[in-house]
């Protein structure tokens, strides 16, 4: 037993082998692709590969991504992003789902001077004070008011209440920026409910909600959760719309949700591929992902990954380096940049402005509304 | 001599260290050096949950929580007012809260003190409970914790956790930390406290009998190891830099868990290894996550992957090594050097004594176990209890000896009313006793086992054991107790198995062991349960003697319970006589020989007239 054991150790570390080469660009990317957070990481992870095999070079050289997996866990996040610095060198590192993986990472990334691009790490504290970390994505306090614009001035409703999961940094932030923004334009928040991921039984939630008869409901919640919610309000008569956010934005929700999502809206990054007017780079990712994965379509998750590697790529090719200091500083410079997500200005504070679409759910069909601009 | 060849080495062994520390910024990379500091953590992790659960005995499913404290306290008072400032974004924090901030080494000591504070409110009540009840209990309150923390945010700014702590958590201070926890805990687990800690988790009874107050024990044990569950949590905080209520689930419990059953139940060193070898493997095995290129073939890279192989590896060491890689064992220098021979000494104290049982009652709901004893047995008495089984002769011993509240009647021991004591406390008195079925604490030593006996009677508190070079009474009082734990096996002839197993014994050896270590406490008075049973006539005829030897050399009054009615006759000065609760008769040996409701109850009505007993 020992000898085989010996022997497996042996196998196992001869597999090892790491290659060191000058002219390779060496972009890291760590995501979520195991643990609670998997779906969304899989899904970047899928948008980032899609676009480093349409560009595999920049500036004429190879362009080699090193992927590692934070396990939807901190200490593994910090881990990873160390990994990537210390053992690989990579010039830059793209990632992550999830905002607190995304802080945990960046504090390594920040001492070392490597550049990290977000994909959808919506959370303000990710970016705050932080000189090398970047993102492709809003951020929420953005994504709340446009929520709270479209369900007050376009749909008209006075009345609104809000459903967030207590335990989620992303799900409390978003409730309390519509809440902010909604109260200010004059709407009525009638309701502000809560609940903790992982919780299968909304009916209290639902019952409350029911008696302060809200127009629209608030519910920035992950599909997990999101989907039993809308199923469950179907059928305890629920007649209030509800209305989620970016985390809600799943291709299979029609399959999952059947009639119970009917109506359902949903902010969004601009791109979905029922989009009507696509840019050009939109079009570009929807056929080649189509290609690629012909029974699966794209969301914006695969979208902000294939956004993060484009950015980097106009970022590298601006600074005519890819030493990640000047990768760093031609980031900051990023302005009207074409991206599948509508056009991207990086601002002050790191994050990238860029519209926010809507989607509905209707006729058993995702389908995208228009954009959105966020009055408060 | 070997003591202090034992320290030089292990000085030299931490200078070492240090010094490879010292240099670790240039011979590692950052990646490397994040690596050490997990291990110094986890293992101060494991150590702690090892406390409770491997050593102490008490299955323990909350030390993320106790974690989650530490790391909170610690972050909270780190923080400069300017962060907090900017983090709250959602609710404004406490003003007092605010401005609270300290340095880090004295966050983290009132992160360990935070988080021992809370396992003492859990362990008051929780620690009643024993077994699966006590895991559910402890991870619900991991649960709890990780609850209000969420929900309070003006306090921890809820879901959203903390940021930006400063990366205090260096390869010095972690190991340091690690350092400090090692020699207090070593310390304490050498003192003759550690061997206490070990007798509660292999036979609370016994242990109760030796005069241990178990559940304050317990309670001890527990909090301790929630101050290194909330120093390992401060410091984790202090490495990653940012932390919220997630990161404290069940799983983080079971990481923590796991490293322990992998290093073994029970082990320092195996602490130790288990948090380097699992914080290592699991790190190290990411290449198989990679694309991996063998010759032509090309296998792509599957995420997830290192987690299989990882728990396969798991399960390989459950299924060759079920007891861990250390098992129980520690490391020591004199695994190196050949075994010297144990020297001893002796001398014994004599006194006074005397039970008087009054009127005394016991009923178990509408059955009466035992139905108004009353005896008295002065100095030096051999005295025994005899009657058929389910006589209450047990019962009587229990109520005696503490373990028991009698129903009604009063027990006077050395004149002091003894009824409703607990066992540990009618030890501290001067009785102690044997079982019926041995209860020796198996896994420990057989010195070991005599010298957790003399705790009782050792004056040094617990936390002279955490620093025994200053308190230096810890080491005499504990080379006290062991030369007079040698002096005891000597003279009941048991110093050749000094270092072995008291679960190896043979017998009649554990038999004797377990009078020793009764003897151990320095009783005035001794409770036999049945020693002749399992004997062969011979070996009953030598307990016969040992009995007397028993009460001419330590000066005892004895009690016994027999059946075998040779032993019986042969040894005890007076004798009781039980049946069915009800004290039926009572004599010297001759009397209860030819005594018709004596031979009744052992041999039914129609025996009486054929004769005596015996």
């Amino acid at each position: 037993m020992k000898k085989f054991l010996v022997a497996l150790m042996l196998v196992l570390m001869l597999c090892v082998v790491a290659s060191a080469d000058d002219d390779v660009i060496k972009v890291g990317v760590f995501n979520c692709l195991t643990g609670q957070n998997a779906f969304g990481g899989q899904l970047e992870l899928e948008g980032t590969q899609l676009a480093h095999t349409l560009n595999p070079e920049i500036l004429g050289k190879k362009v080699e991504l090193v992927i590692v997996d934070n396990k939807s866990d901190k200490v593994e996040a910090a881990n990873a992003v160390t990994r990537l610095i210390e053992n690989d060198k990579v010039n830059a590192i793209i990632g992550t789902y999830g905002s607190s993986l995304a802080m945990a990472g960046g504090e390594v990334a920040e001492k070392a001077g490597v550049p990290v691009i977000g994909t959808s790490c919506t959370n303000p504290l990710v970016t705050q004070d932080k000189k090398f970390y970047f993102r492709v994505c809003f951020i929420d306090p953005f994504q709340g008011a446009g929520a709270a614009t479209y369900a007050f001035k376009h749909l008209g409703f006075k009345k609104a209440a809000t459903l967030v999961d207590m335990a989620n940094d992303y799900s409390v932030g978003l409730g309390k920026f519509f809440r902010d923004s909604y109260k200010k334009m004059g709407g009525e928040i009638v309701a502000s409910l809560f609940y903790q991921s992982g919780d299968t039984d909304f009916t209290a939630q639902l019952t409350a909600l029911i008696d302060a008869k809200p127009d629209i409901v608030f519910l920035p919640a992950y599909f997990a959760e999101g989907a039993i919610v809308l199923k469950q309000a179907k059928e305890l008569g629920a007649k209030f719309r509800f209305i989620g956010a970016d985390a809600m934005d799943n291709p299979e929700i029609v399959t999952l949700g059947g009639d119970a999502v009917e109506g359902f809206l949903h902010t969004t990054f601009a791109y979905d591929p029922s989009m009507p007017e696509m840019n050009e780079t939109a079009k570009k990712f929807t056929e080649e992902w189509n290609k690629i994965h012909p029974d699966k379509a794209p969301n914006v998750n695969c979208a902000l990954g294939y956004d993060c590697y484009i950015m980097l790529k106009d970022a590298i090719e601006r600074a005519g380096s890819a030493e990640p200091a000047k990768i760093r500083d031609a980031l900051e410079t990023v302005k009207d940049l074409p991206t599948v997500t509508g056009m991207t200005t990086i601002n002050a504070t790191h994050d990238a402005e860029k519209d926010m679409g809507i989607v509905e759910i209707k006729d058993g069909k995702k389908q995208f509304i228009g954009i959105v601009q966020p009055e408060v | 001599m070997n003591r202090v060849r034992n320290l030089i080495l292990t000085i030299i062994a931490v200078i070492l260290f240090a010094l490879f520390l010292n240099k670790a910024p240039e011979l590692l990379n950052g990646y490397w050096q994040r690596i050490l500091n997990l291990i110094a953590i986890n293992a101060i992790l494991a150590l702690s949950l090892n406390l409770i659960y491997g050593i102490t005995g008490m299955f323990s499913l909350g030390h993320a929580g106790f974690m989650a404290i530490g790391a909170y306290v610690s972050a909270l008072l780190v923080l400069t007012p300017a962060q907090k400032n900017s983090m709250w974004i959602l609710e404004d924090i406490y003003p007092w809260l605010l401005n609270v901030n300290t340095p880090f080494i004295i966050s983290i000591i009132i992160a360990g003190l935070a988080a021992a504070f809370f396992g003492l409110i859990v362990a008051l009540p929780v620690l009643r409970l024993g077994g699966d009840y006590l895991g559910i209990a402890t991870l619900g309150f991991s649960e709890i914790i990780r609850i209000l923390i969420t929900n309070t945010a003006r306090l921890t700014n809820g879901s959203l956790g903390l940021k930006g702590i400063p990366a205090h958590t260096t390869l010095f201070m972690s190991w340091g930390c690690l350092g400090v926890v090692l020699i207090c805990t070593v310390c304490m687990l050498r003192s003759n406290l550690g061997g206490v800690f070990r007798a509660v988790r292999d036979d609370e009874v016994a242990a109760k009998m030796m005069g241990i107050n178990t559940f304050k024990i317990k309670v001890l044990a527990f909090t301790l190891g929630c101050f290194g569950g909330g120093l390992g949590g401060a410091l984790m905080g202090n490495l990653i830099t940012t932390i919220d209520p997630r990161m404290f689930m069940i799983t983080q419990t079971y990481n923590i868990l796991m490293i322990i059953v992998v290093g073994g139940l029970g082990s320092v060193t195996g602490s130790i290894i288990g948090s380097a070898l699992v914080t290592t493997m699991l790190e190290w095995l990411r290449f198989v996550e990679n694309p991996i290129t063998i010759g032509s073939i090309n296998i792509p890279g599957i995420p997830g992957m290192r987690m299989v192989i990882f728990s396969l590896l798991l399960i390989v060491v459950i299924i060759f090594r079920r007891e861990g890689i250390m098992g129980m064992r520690e490391f020591s220098w004199n695994i190196f050097f050949p075994k010297p021979k144990p020297k001893t000494k002796s001398k014994t104290e004599i006194s006074d004594t005397i039970l008087e049982v009054e009127n005394m009652k016991l009923r178990f709901g509408g059955l009466n176990a035992i139905d108004n004893l009353n005896f008295k047995i002065s100095h030096g008495q051999i005295m025994g209890l005899i009657g058929p089984n389910g006589a209450g002769k047990t019962s009587a011993f229990n109520v005696i000896s503490g373990f028991y509240k009698p129903t009604e009647g009063k027990i006077k021991f050395l004149g002091k009313s003894i009824g409703g004591l607990s066992p540990d406390e009618v030890c501290r008195e001067g009785m102690s006793r044997t079982f019926q079925n041995i209860r020796l604490f198996g896994h420990e030593t057989v010195l070991q086992n005599v010298m957790i006996g003399s705790r009782v009677r050792q004056k040094y508190q617990w936390w002279e054991t955490l620093m025994p070079f200053i308190f230096t009474d810890v080491i005499r009082e504990d080379e006290e107790a062991k030369t007079r734990a040698m002096d005891l096996l000597s003279q009941l002839g048991l110093d050749e198995f000094a270092d072995e197993k008291a679960s190896s014994l043979p017998y009649g050896a554990q038999r004797r062991l377990e009078i020793a270590r009764a003897l151990a406490t320095k009783p005035k008075f001794l409770l036999l349960d049945e020693p002749a049973a399992g004997m062969n006539p011979q070996e009953s005829d030598e307990l016969m003697k040992f009995i007397r030897r028993l009460r001419d050399e330590f000066d005892l009054t004895i009690l016994l319970i027999e059946h075998d009615m040779k032993v019986v006759m042969n040894v005890c000065d007076y004798i009781h006589v039980l049946d069915q609760g009800v004290h039926i008769a009572q004599g010297t040996p001759d009397e209860i020989k030819s005594n018709p409701r004596v031979i009744e109850a052992y041999l039914g009505a129609g025996a009486a007239v054929e004769g005596s007993v015996a």
